[in-house]
């Protein structure tokens, strides 16, 4: 089975994200920041994990980095409710340093579950 | 035979004036050497006249050198061999003048000089010319094969001018010319030999003398100019002379010692027993050599030097005495110490920039480290064996296999050098980042290694600074995420997308819950499109915002915080544990700014007030106030040019304060210490944004459990600040 570590800090998101992977039929880890993904990360093993990027006592961005440092090849799904402003798009940055798939928040989740049946489709590097 | 007797006659007689001349020579040279020069030529000339009156009748009726005509009186054929011999002998200024004196004569007293008078002397001048020029004394001894080479050089054509003479002659008798001819041919070489060995002899023994003073001399500037010290005593060890040398290591002059018994001066009292003993064995046939012994001179300088005794036989074999030479090695002692110095400061300036140093025998596995290494690693010098197994044991298990690779590639030649960062573990267990460098420094023919040298950096703490600037990055990220966000619709606008992530998400989630025709799958549709609305207008709103973001305006912030104070009047009013204290300085200037930002400052740092006095309340302050243009750092701001004046805004509570670690991410996005349905964390960003995005600066003052200050600065335009 499929399994997947969630990480965003507000709740309502991270609940109905959790419930819609479930019933998707994914092991579904969730967590409320990037410290605890990649404590989460060190103690078990994930196919697929899908964080939001801006984030209380550790970003996504370094989620991402750190995730990817501990195991490279895992594969990323990053997504942002504010990565539209200014100059500096969050998301672009993500995909830069490995995120497979990016979606700006907010996104509909035929969409993400679309993408995460396509990732665990691939083979796993 | 009368001729031969003649002949004889005048030999002898050449011969006798000879000796008379070695024997003026020699009493010349010793009692008036600066007339020596020309006692030769003085001689020569005079001889070589007598012998020019010497008239050879070689047959009765026949007289040699004699015209028909006319009666000559000189005849230099026998002068000749003197002209020659003056010229091999005393030199070539010396035979020119005598033969110029022969030939004068002959000119003179003959009336004319006639061929026959002439060639002879240029013949012997010749002859004497080239004998000198390859056998001259000046080089060597003349032999008396030289001499009778001379003599029948001389002797042939005098026997064909005299044939030539006698052949037309009345009364020819072919027999007596050829006894003649052969009389001649005998008599000259004869004559040369006879002479040329005299005459030779006193220059023989000026020359010898020469050669012997020459070999004196040089001897005596040899033992002068002698580096080393040479002492030479007698056969009862008395000291009979000493060079320069020695003269200036002893310090004494050579009168001062010559004559003493050894040197016992020179030598502290304790050694010269010792040199005593040894002295006397050299002299009963043993030898000294390098032996070190300090001088001390008569000013009382040490001089410590190397000495060789030896002892001098004459050609008998029987002592003449003891020769010392002794070496000044001072110099090298001096070398020594410096070259000892300079080891000490290779090895201070190795363990002064904290280099571990190791030598690996590739061929005996000896791996030989010095005392910084060991203590680098925390071992105590010289207690602990160190193999090379121990040493990739060290290296921290991520870093092995790579350092372990760079190796293997620098042993097999394939870098020139190894040069590898890496972790090494210390004894106490812990990790030391090191830069490891090192390189093969001996191959065999096959180019196996076999030694290898390296040295050790310990790098921890660059590393622990380049972690240091990575958190700076970091930090640096964080800040220009704030920029982003930090702003009022940036903000928003974030927080808005993620509650309409919710909506849409559950509303997605609802839907697939309910069977596909259930009705309220339309409503659920409804939510889905008004949501896809609102994100729109959260775009359209970010638009907006950004170009709203450039107005300003006149703004009363006196008047904003008692509007936000009314705003809060519900939450406030009911709190009788709250005291509010409005303190608004009457000369607080208006500022150029935007009016919904800066009461979004206002009520955010008042909310966060109230909620600091949540529990046990307190008193809220607000205070307003004109600043100088000078009362701030511009540093903190974002301005080029200080402005006008300041007006300053503070916000106080007496609440529950802020933990001192959470100080310095205070203003961070999303930093937030409430819970999660408390706040979300922008509003203290927010601010940030706020107030440096107007010129101004932020800062807060608090004490746990004393209450917090929030004091924000913003510059007031020239025409406001009167």
């Amino acid at each position: 089975m499929t399994r997947i570590l969630l990480v965003d800090d507000d709740k309502d998101v991270r609940d109905v994200l959790h419930s819609i992977l479930l019933s998707s039929g994914y092991e579904v880890e969730a967590v409320e920041d990037g410290a605890q993904a990649v404590a989460a990360f060190r103690l078990s093993s994930f196919d697929i994990v899908i964080t939001d990027i801006v984030m209380p006592v550790k970003d996504g961005l370094e989620t991402i980095m750190e995730i990817l440092e501990l195991r490279p090849g895992t594969k990323i799904i990053a997504m942002s409710g504010g990565g539209r402003l200014d100059n500096v798009d969050f998301l672009e940055t993500a995909k830069a340093l490995g995120a497979s798939l990016t979606f700006n928040k907010p996104f509909n989740l035929r969409e993400l579950i679309g993408g995460i049946e396509q990732l665990a489709a691939e083979p796993a590097e | 035979m009368a001729q031969f007797v003649n002949l004889s006659n005048s030999i002898l007689l050449m011969t006798m004036l000879m000796l008379a001349f070695s024997w003026a020579l020699t009493s010349i040279r010793r009692s008036l050497p600066s007339l020596q020069r020309f006692t030769g030529m003085l001689m020569f000339t005079g001889i070589a006249l007598i012998a020019s009156f010497v008239i050879i009748p070689l047959q009765e009726g026949v007289i040699l050198n004699r015209g028909a005509e006319r009666l000559h009186w000189v005849d230099p054929s026998a002068a000749t061999i003197v002209i020659a011999l003056a010229i091999v002998l005393a030199g070539v200024l010396d035979g020119l003048v005598t033969a110029v004196a022969v030939a004068v004569l002959a000119y003179f007293l003959n009336g004319s000089l006639s061929t026959v008078m002439l060639l002879p002397v240029l013949y012997s001048v010749a002859a004497g010319l080239v004998v000198r020029h390859f056998w001259g004394l000046h080089r060597d001894f003349i032999s008396s094969r030289v001499l009778l080479l001379l003599g029948l050089a001389l002797s042939l054509p005098q026997a064909v001018l005299f044939y030539s003479h006698f052949h037309s002659a009345p009364n020819f008798e072919p027999k007596a010319m050829l006894a003649s001819m052969a009389v001649i041919i005998i008599a000259y070489p004869t004559a040369a030999l006879v002479i040329g060995n005299l005459v030779s002899q006193p220059y023989h023994q000026i020359l010898l003398e020469n050669q012997l003073l020459d070999t004196q001399e040089r001897n005596r500037q040899m033992v002068k100019l002698a580096g080393n010290a040479i002492v030479n005593f007698n056969a009862d060890l008395e000291v009979i002379d000493y060079n320069e040398e020695a003269e200036r290591i002893f310090g004494y002059p050579r009168q001062y010692l010559i004559g003493r018994k050894y040197l016992s001066l020179l030598f502290p009292s304790y050694i010269w027993a010792g040199i005593e003993t040894d002295a006397q064995r050299v002299m009963d046939g043993g030898q000294i050599r390098e032996h070190e012994v300090q001088v001390v001179s008569r000013d009382g300088k040490e001089t410590p030097m190397i000495w060789s005794f030896s002892r001098i036989t004459n050609a008998r074999d029987e002592p003449l005495g003891m020769m010392a030479i002794g070496q000044d090695i001072s110099q090298r002692k001096r070398n020594e110490l410096k070259l000892a110095e300079n080891e000490e400061r290779v090895r201070l300036a190795l363990s002064g920039a904290d280099l571990a140093m190791w030598d690996w025998n590739l061929a005996t596995e000896e791996f030989v480290t010095n005392d910084r290494w060991a203590d680098m690693l925390g071992y105590v010098p010289d207690v602990q064996d160190t193999d090379v197994a121990s040493w990739d044991e060290r290296i921290h298990p991520e870093d092995r296999d790579h350092v372990l690779a760079c190796m293997e590639q620098h042993l097999s030649g394939d870098t020139d050098s190894f040069e590898v960062e890496y972790r090494m573990r210390r004894r106490n267990g812990d990790y030391l980042w090191v830069l490891s460098r090192a390189r093969v420094i001996q191959r065999n023919e096959e180019g196996q290694p076999l030694r290898m040298t390296g040295t050790l950096l310990d790098i921890s703490q660059r590393v622990a600074s380049e972690q240091e600037r990575r958190r700076l990055e970091r930090q640096l990220r964080y800040s220009q995420k704030m920029e982003t966000i930090g702003t009022l619709a940036g903000g928003i606008a974030h927080d808005f997308n993620n509650i309409l992530q919710a909506i849409m998400g559950y509303t997605t989630l609802g839907s697939t819950r309910l069977p596909d025709d259930h009705p309220v799958q339309h409503d659920l549709e409804r939510v889905l499109s008004a949501s896809d609305r609102a994100r729109s207008l959260v775009d359209q709103m970010l638009v907006f915002s950004r170009q709203a973001q450039q107005s300003r305006a006149l703004v009363d912030v006196e008047q904003l915080c008692r509007e936000v104070l009314r705003i809060l009047g519900p939450q406030l009013d009911p709190r009788e544990d709250i005291e509010v204290v409005l303190d608004i300085a009457p000369d607080s200037p208006q500022i150029l700014a935007d009016p919904t930002q800066i009461h979004q400052v206002v009520m955010n740092l008042v909310i966060n007030a109230l909620h600091a006095m949540k529990d046990g309340g307190g008193r809220l302050g607000i205070s307003l106030r004109r600043l100088d243009s000078a009362a701030v750092d511009l540093e903190q701001t974002g301005l080029a040019e200080p402005p006008a004046a300041w007006l300053e805004l503070v916000v106080s509570d007496t609440g529950c304060g802020i933990d001192p670690k959470h100080l310095s991410r205070l203003f961070e996005p999303f930093f937030t210490t409430k819970s999660v349905e408390e706040g979300t964390g922008l509003g203290l960003s927010v601010v940030h944004g706020i107030v440096t995005n107007h010129g101004g600066a932020i800062n807060v003052d608090s004490e746990p459990g004393q209450g917090s200050r929030f004091i924000a600065v913003m510059p007031v335009h020239g025409d406001l600040a009167s």
